[in-house]
């Protein structure tokens, strides 16, 4: 499942970034890149500061220090823009929760998802469509009816639509039935292959793991350890921490 | 004809008239989640903005419009220059609303020293009632009811075909998420404003013509019936307000004939209160599905 990592130029670049609420730092001085086709996951306890850091990144809150930078022709540093405008920058969010606006259609979702747009929308819906045949039957639906698993994909879907180089993707598959766990990665590694860099903050560890190129581990607030997935997938400290005596080796 | 017959085209227009204020006050909920208590003002600033125009041109069209145009314009700086600066640093509701309520009365106050606190007169040629169908309505009653359907018919296309309508829709379901989208909502709520202003204008234009003479408490006593429509729809429920305009519209104006006229304002809050008894949430409440596959 996993792409061929390479030390490709990474698309996004964050350095020593710090994040939290009024004063009080939650996430200190987090540095990580992701690169194209690549799907790069960040595990670590509840509480940790997985959330507070991808809201960070994408605007949501307004990061204390540090930079995030999209790399291009020439490198945008995009830290602490409103989130209205990471879309511009090729930066895609999708929260955990309340991903999706419930009253509009998965049509409508979609389309919002190109706001400010015209040209190209329907082609695109119908490459997203493509992408997530669930959504093409229910297209007319209002996004309130569609099942967790639905709502999952339609919010990546939107995500999809502004052709972004870079997903910042909140635990998507919290809630979730194990069958809708493995469609929701499944798709995830779509996108990868198209090319997007894929940020994922998970909470079952042994699945981002298995499913990522690259992890990185947050614990209270600091990157305790970042490398391969299926090199962390081995290290005996992180199976015992996160995983479970006997599971880790697979 | 009965007097039945009649009463209940006295409803229809009735309803008409509160369905303008009603889906106006219900546009602007739903987008900023927070009732504006001086709603009733910009009514009553449009029909003041008939009066004086009245001295320029005897065009009941003309004036109407500018004071649409008053309205809008209100709703946009009471929007930007009050309600938005205290967004940014309040997110408490009860803030919200005493500053939409003291906004109201700060505007009431300024008519009532611009204009005194008599009624006023908005000329408005007599005409006798002609009957169409089982009604008996004047040619402002049709145009009025005209207007009404025209108002809300243009309001369901800018809101589903339209891309502002879209990205009201989405910021009345969640702001937050709307920005990560990429809507600025900012601009989004001030056009709201501007929008829902001008119909509280048309609103305040139908109202002043319909009674002639009026006080600056127009609007404020026609809050109360809006506020029952817009309650008894479903708050920020736009088809909600039409639904709920037609029932406190046709209720209070048919009792009327069988009781004293001068209970309407509180068959409209016995309507109000035994709908909330039955359906909390109003007509047309919604609920999420809270699914999981």
């Amino acid at each position: 499942m996993t792409a061929n990592v390479t030390e490709a130029r990474p698309v996004l670049v964050v350095d020593k970034l710090t994040v939290g609420y009024g004063k009080a730092p939650i996430v200190r001085e987090a540095s990580l890149r992701v690169s194209a086709g690549e799907v790069a996951v960040l595990i670590g306890p509840n509480g940790s500061g997985k959330s507070t850091l991808l809201k960070g990144m994408a605007g949501a809150l307004t990061p204390m220090s540090g930079t995030v930078v999209i790399s291009g022709e020439p490198d945008q540093d995009i830290t602490g823009n409103p989130p209205e405008r990471m879309n511009r920058h090729g930066m895609a969010y999708v929260p955990q929760l309340a991903n999706v606006f419930p009253s509009l259609t998965v049509v409508e979702n979609l389309e919002l998802g190109m706001y400010g747009t015209r040209r190209g929308v329907s082609e695109r819906i119908e490459y997203v469509f493509a992408v997530f045949p669930d959504l093409s039957s229910a297209k007319r639906k209002t996004a309130r009816v569609l099942s967790g698993g639905q709502r999952e994909m339609l919010a990546l879907g939107r995500a999809l639509m502004g052709k972004p180089k870079v997903m910042l993707v909140d635990e998507p598959t919290a809630g979730l039935s194990p069958r809708y766990q493995d469609v929701v990665w499944e798709q995830l590694g779509r996108l990868r292959d198209s090319g997007v860099a894929l940020f994922v903050v998970e909470q079952n560890t042994r699945q981002a793991l298995d499913e990522a190129d690259r992890a990185y581990v947050l614990v209270a607030g600091q990157m305790r350890r970042e490398g391969l997935a299926r090199d962390l997938l081995v290290d005996e400290e992180l199976v015992r921490m996160f995983i479970g005596e006997g599971l880790g080796a697979g | 004809m009965s007097g039945f017959g009649q009463a209940l085209g006295f409803g229809i227009v009735s309803a008409a008239l509160i369905a303008l204020s009603a889906v106006a006050m219900s546009m602007q909920f739903g987008v900023t989640k927070h009732a504006n208590f001086a709603h009733g003002e910009l009514l009553t600033i449009s029909a003041f903005t008939m009066v004086l125009m009245q001295k320029v041109t005897q065009n009941l069209f003309l004036d109407a419009a500018v004071g649409i145009c008053v309205s809008a314009a209100l709703a946009w700086v009471i929007n930007k220059t009050i309600l938005q600066p205290f967004r940014r640093v309040v997110k408490r509701l009860i803030i919200m609303l005493i500053v939409t309520a003291s906004v109201s009365q700060i505007v009431q106050s300024l008519l009532a020293v611009g204009f005194g606190t008599n009624y006023v007169v908005l000329s408005v040629p007599s005409e006798t009632g002609r009957h169409i169908g089982p009604f008996v309505w004047t040619t402002i009653d049709v145009i009025i009811i005209v207007l009404a359907i025209l108002v809300v018919a243009l309001l369901h296309i800018l809101l589903h075909y339209t891309s502002f309508g879209k990205a009201q829709r989405a910021v009345a379901d969640d702001v937050d998420l709307a920005r990560i989208v990429g809507i600025n909502s900012g601009a989004v709520i001030s056009r709201t404003w501007l929008l829902t202003g001008a119909v509280a204008g048309l609103a305040g234009s139908a109202l002043a013509v319909t009674i002639g003479t009026f006080s600056n408490l127009l609007g404020f006593t026609f809050l109360l019936v809006t506020f029952a429509a817009v309650i008894v729809g479903g708050v920020g429920k736009m088809y909600g307000a039409v639904v709920g305009s037609l029932i406190v519209g046709i209720v209070t104006e048919v009792s009327g004939y069988y009781l004293s006229s001068g209970y309407k304002q509180v068959i409209a809050l016995g309507v109000l209160i035994v709908v909330l008894l039955v359906r909390p949430n109003g007509f047309f409440a919604t609920f999420v599905a809270d699914t999981k596959a």
